[in-house]
């Protein structure tokens, strides 16, 4: 165990959640420590994007805990999920970004979400923009970007409101490889700033060069939990 | 706020057709409900008016002497609310009579008795009596005993009465309906463009923005959409009203009766029913979409 597991950012308690009959994770418990890179990997179905889902609320856990930064999530109010979400960036495989504004305003929604004021907007959406090369293309619109610029821009509003967790659910599942090769790049970035950063993957050239924790899901269950390529914890 | 109200008028005009529809359907409502407004309150005018400038005539029995006819005049004078009473001999009416019919007077000189009554003109204190107690003080003149009977156009006044009441009732009923219409619209309206909205509603929430944040450009729409129809609904009963007074200005020559438009407190009252009508619309189709 390193020294940086004194504080965990995420912990799971007997996590179960079931759509109806269906069983979409069964018992996980695990802790997430901050500044982590942790890979969710496993074949499709096993649960790895309900696991990333479980941590913003995006669904509710069936049973369980979820602790994030010390508040548990089956005890927030409705009215607090929106505070909870601002310490995500979330990046997904299909982008989500709106169609109908630009760059500058994808980017720019998370800040005013935040309330923040019009000048500190410009200022960060270019910085971001920045570090994900996409400065160039601020006015024009999602649909005539390639996907692998889609993705930076998603990457750009992810960090936009200085998150201290990036979620990025299949963020190269629609890319070609240099394209995925830039956005795995970007996510290194990050996370050597600071950020914990939870990738959920099942693209092996991904997972082999990522470094960081694996957390293996079977079918629902952590099945693996390897360091280092050190197996930590099994079923 | 300022950028609450940007998104608000960048949403109106990516849904152009849809607020159009919403903001014609508030004038239709306010342009009947004001019409029956506008009615109701010059008729309401008219018979306040009339109320300053009441008059009876109390025709005296037959073979009335002349001190009893004196016993009348003073009794009535005596009545709180009566301004003056003045005397007219039968001789006098006749000749009124024929002063008015000037060419048609001849018609009278085959009469050999002179068949009208001797009379009182009853002049009433202004405003000292509703024309709905009226009926009360001519039941008092009445039954005293040199009086015949008593006449203030009855059946003018009750007509007058009931279509005011009836011009009140269709209105609030149809103001109503209209109003109730409108709001469903402008839900439907909000709900529509919620529903084509609903990625970019639900990207909203992933980023983290309160329902405050993603609802308050459609309440803020909602409210332009009132103001904006109460607005329109509001021209078209002034243009309405402008036709007619001019029209009615040209057949009265008199100008006894100025038409007026609505006041202030009207125009004010439609106004805020109209935002009303955007805000609650909204509220109802933002309340569906956010519990589903």
């Amino acid at each position: 165990m390193g020294e940086h597991r004194s504080s965990p950012i995420i912990r799971m308690f007997h996590v179960h959640k079931s759509y109806g009959i269906q069983k979409s994770l069964e018992d996980i418990t695990l802790d997430i420590y901050r500044n982590e890179f942790i890979i969710v990997t496993g074949p499709s179905g096993a649960g790895k994007s309900t696991l990333l889902k479980l941590l913003y609320l995006g669904e509710p856990v069936t049973q369980g805990q979820v602790i994030v930064d010390g508040i548990n999530l089956s005890r927030i109010s409705r009215s607090r999920i929106p505070h909870l979400r601002r310490n995500f960036g979330i990046i997904f495989q299909d982008y989500k970004l709106i169609p109908t504004k630009t760059v500058f305003n994808n980017v720019a929604l998370v800040l005013e979400a935040m309330g923040e004021k019009r000048r500190l907007i410009q200022k960060k959406v270019h910085s971001v923009l920045r570090t994900v090369g996409m400065e160039h293309k601020q006015e024009a619109f999602p649909p005539s970007l390639s996907g692998g610029e889609q993705q930076r821009v998603a990457v750009a509003r992810a960090i936009a409101g200085s998150p201290r967790i990036i979620l990025a659910d299949e963020p190269t599942g629609s890319l070609d490889p240099d394209s995925a090769g830039n956005i795995m790049a970007l996510l290194k970035g990050i996370h050597q700033k600071g950020v914990t950063v939870i990738l959920a993957t099942h693209d092996r050239m991904l997972i082999e060069n990522a470094g960081g924790r694996i957390l293996h899901l079977v079918q629902g269950q952590l099945s693996e939990n390897i360091e280092d390529g050190q197996v930590i914890n099994t079923l | 706020m300022k950028s609450t109200i940007m998104r608000a008028l960048r949403d109106i005009n990516d849904n152009r057709f849809l607020n159009g529809v919403a903001i014609l359907t508030v004038a239709l409502s306010v342009l009947i409900a004001g019409a029956f407004l506008l009615i109701w309150t010059n008729l309401n005018h008219w018979m306040a008016a009339s109320e300053n400038n009441i008059r009876m005539m109390v025709y005296l029995k037959d073979g009335t002497t002349e001190a009893q006819s004196q016993d009348t005049t003073y009794r009535i004078q005596g009545l709180d609310v009566v301004q003056k009473v003045q005397f007219i001999s039968k001789t006098q009416a006749l000749s009124m009579l024929k002063a008015q019919l000037k060419q048609q007077a001849s018609l009278l000189d085959g009469l050999g008795e002179n068949p009208l009554p001797d009379s009182l003109e009853v002049e009433l204190k202004n405003g000292a009596v509703r024309l709905n107690q009226i009926e009360f003080i001519a039941d008092q003149i009445t039954r005293m005993p040199a009086v015949q009977s008593v006449e203030y156009g009855q059946q003018w006044m009750e007509r007058f009465t009931s279509l005011l009441k009836l011009f009140r009732f269709a209105g609030m009923i149809l103001g109503g309906i209209f109003f109730i219409a409108s709001g469903l619209i402008v839900a439907n309206t909000a709900r529509l463009v919620l529903y084509s909205r609903r990625d970019e509603v639900e990207i909203m929430r992933l980023v983290g923005a309160t329902d405050l944040f993603i609802k308050a450009p459609f309440y803020i729409e909602g409210l332009l959409q009132g103001a904006s129809g109460g607005g329109v609904g509001l021209f078209a009963v002034y243009a309405a009203y402008l036709f007619m007074s001019s029209k009615l200005t040209s057949n009265l020559a008199s100008g006894f009766w100025q038409i007026r438009f609505l006041s202030i407190e009207s125009i004010g009252i439609i106004i805020g029913c109209s935002i009303g009508i955007g805000l609650i619309g909204c509220f109802l189709s933002m309340k569906q979409f956010f519990r589903n």
